[in-house]
């Protein structure tokens, strides 16, 4: 299991645009990513299911993948970057 | 024969135009309405049952691309392919075959999936609320597949989507409310034959409204009686209501069932609040208001106006006022990459309001967090202007993060602590919106021209206090809200200490006619086009020719074609509108040139 403490650099949080612009790469890694806040976990890969989580800007989430891999290892830090930049303006 | 349902109704004009003709009623959306569903056994196979699910789901999904690809505005592109990666969410098809493992029946197993996401985000509010129309349209979509329905045919008066009927004569659609997918359907199939739309449910910024007015059908929303009043005797499942006629203003918003030929006429005569008042030709006789004797304006017309490229309005009757810009009112969190045309179509941004950043959050927004957001705004907007409202907060809404005293509780939260009253309270908070906007403006430098103004001014000294500290961070245009009858009467003395001002109608009028907004025992006095407020707003017209500078109208009169011409006329320099209204906005100023 590889996990990352981001912290959501989208102005206005993981709303609908976000949301799905995050679950679409993490669904086109491959991998399977869970994203976790305090209230809770979600499939990374749903945008339905993050938003759920109702995380606004400047929160920290967890994002994990059970899988220990090299591949898995970049794609982590990929999605990582992703997360922490500005959804809103990519 | 007489009815005991009344036949007159009221709601909101979205898209103008009066139309007369035989009322279509689309089947109501009972998708809700799980008990009366048939019940079904559980399925033997759940795993094969979601596969099967799914690729409903991935049809539907198909059916919002095709509709986005022959869609005519780019905002309905982005809803409807939005929509499309919605039906496809890995989420939503677990809870399926989640409720399918639990014994659901297919159907119930869709509903209920659905249900799930729509309470939770029913509860969380905000933009994620506004989601749930869209899943309600996968699930009825999804439906219709189910139960072998092409959306399209009858349906029962049971669930499902909309009906969508070949109109075989121009008719005026009437539904409860209507989904932006539906909406792009019905003008794909039957565009000539749909003279109108008029809905039960919605409002000025629903999508559908957006769609709508785009394509310039006019429309009427949020009737309220109309759907039951008109099912009530004539309802059956053919869907049609035996051609019974229907008419409406898609200005005014009134809507006359079973009308005879002397109501369409009335419908079709827009009622003339300067008339009054005589405003135009002949002038009130005030001493603050110059005699407009050189104009030939009937109290109902703008004598020269007419529309130049780009979108502004020139009005000939004041000479100082060249051209009156056509501005967005936007909250702050729209999806402004999804209003793409909406924005190309506006000269700007006429009140950008900042209460997003601070409300409903437990710490204050960090400088660079707001510079970040308004550069992003700012940026929408290449080469026009953006005018940006600092906090406009009071105790009817607290702050978490300000600290609490005992005397917090006001009586009276609209005449009391708020705007830049609370700002020279927490005078760091208004220093660091100051600063984030500084910064913004730096950032994109010589690409947009950025107005900040305050809001609640009511004394010329406090103009001048907000007026120095914008200076003084380098802010280039800098001004104030007139919306207390004080500003309006002294809005001379306040143009002379600031660059503009922007009248709020809104808040004017109530502090005008004493009668509270958020009271409904009271709304009748809330009409902007009160003879009073007029003559307020007059006299800012005054305070302009006399200065010089743009005064802008942003409140709902700016987008009232009622009323847009007359605040022309007096002077008025900008006029800023919800984004569903900028259309109709400009059609009406337009229409007015050509009479």
């Amino acid at each position: 299991m590889l996990s990352r403490s981001v912290t959501i650099g989208t102005p206005l949080g993981l709303h609908a645009r976000p949301a799905a612009l995050f679950a679409q790469a993490v669904l086109e890694s491959g991998f399977d990513v869970h994203i976790a806040t305090a209230d809770g976990e979600a499939d990374a890969g749903s945008a339905l299911e993050i938003m759920t989580l109702n995380v606004d800007g400047g929160d920290t989430v967890t994002l994990s993948i059970p899988d220990d891999s090299p591949e898995a290892a970049r794609a982590l830090d990929s999605l990582s970057a992703l997360l922490s930049g500005n959804l809103d303006v990519a | 024969m007489p009815s005991s349902t009344p036949s007159t109704f009221h709601g909101i004009g979205i898209c103008p135009g009066t139309v007369a003709g035989p009322a279509v009623i689309l089947a109501g959306r009972i998708g809700g309405d799980v008990a009366a569903a048939e019940p079904e056994p559980p399925c033997a196979d759940p795993n094969a049952e979601t596969e099967r699910i799914a690729g409903m789901m991935a049809n539907v999904a198909q059916e919002y691309r095709d509709l986005a690809a022959s869609a005519d505005s780019a905002d309905a592109r982005a809803m409807l392919e939005a929509a499309a990666l919605l039906a496809v969410d890995r989420g939503l098809i677990n809870a399926v075959s989640k409720r399918l493992h639990m014994g659901d029946g297919p159907k119930l197993a869709v509903r209920n999936a659905v249900e799930e996401y729509a309470a939770l985000f029913r509860n969380l509010g905000g933009r994620l609320a506004e989601r749930v129309a869209d899943l309600e349209d996968i699930r009825d979509r999804t439906l219709a597949a189910m139960e072998k329905r092409a959306v399209g045919e009858g349906t029962g008066a049971q669930g499902g989507a909309h009906a969508i009927p070949a109109l075989s004569e121009p008719s005026v659609i009437v539904a409860r409310e209507l989904a932006p997918a539906d909406l792009t359907m019905l003008l794909g199939t039957n565009r000539d034959m749909v003279l109108g739309i008029v809905c039960e449910a919605g409002g000025a910024t629903s999508h559908a409204a957006v769609l709508a007015t785009q394509a310039g059908i006019p429309t009427v929303m949020r009737v309220t009686g109309l759907f039951d009043a008109m099912t009530d005797d004539s309802y059956d499942d053919s869907h049609s209501a035996g051609g019974r006629m229907i008419a409406f203003n898609g200005e005014t918003g009134d809507v006359v069932l079973d009308p005879t030929d002397r109501e369409i006429a009335l419908l079709r005569e827009q009622p003339d609040p300067g008339a009054e008042l005589g405003l135009g030709a002949e002038t009130i006789s005030d001493p603050a208001v110059p005699d407009d004797s050189d104009s030939d304006a009937g109290a109902a017309g703008v004598p020269g106006a007419a529309v130049a490229q780009g979108g502004s309005v020139t009005a000939d009757t004041n000479p100082e006022v060249r051209e009156v810009k056509l501005l967005l009112n936007l909250s702050g969190s729209e999806d402004l990459a999804a209003m793409g045309e909406t924005i190309a179509e506006s000269d700007g941004v006429g009140l950008l309001r900042t209460e997003f950043l601070f409300l409903d959050r437990a710490d204050a927004p960090s400088v660079t967090e707001q510079a970040d957001l308004y550069e992003r705004v700012l940026r929408a907007f290449p080469g026009r202007r953006v005018v940006i409202r600092t906090l406009d907060a009071g105790s009817d809404k607290p702050l978490a993060f300000l600290p609490r005293t005992d005397g917090d509780a006001e009586p009276n939260p609209a005449l009391g602590v708020r705007g830049i009253r609370l700002s020279r309270v927490y005078e760091s908070l208004l220093d660091d919106q100051l600063a984030a906007l500084a910064e913004a403006f730096d950032r994109t430098y010589g690409d947009v021209d950025l107005w900040v103004m305050a809001p609640m001014i009511a004394t010329v000294e406090e103009a001048e206090w907000f007026a120095r500290k914008a200076r003084a961070y380098g802010l280039p245009n800098v001004g104030v809200m007139i919306e207390t009858p004080a500003a309006a009467l002294c809005a001379r003395e306040i143009l002379d200490v600031v660059d503009f001002a922007s009248i709020g109608t809104n808040d004017l009028t109530q502090y005008v006619m004493a009668a509270d907004r958020c009271n409904s025992a009271v709304s009748g006095l809330l009409d902007p086009a009160n003879p009073a407020v007029m003559r307020l707003i007059a006299m800012v017209g005054a305070a302009v020719r006399e200065t010089g500078k743009p005064v802008g109208v942003c409140g709902e009169a700016a987008g009232d074609p009622r009323i847009a011409p007359k605040l022309v006329e007096m002077g008025v320099t900008s006029l800023s509108v919800a984004p569903a209204r900028l259309s109709a906005l400009r059609r009406s100023l337009a229409r007015l040139s050509a009479e």
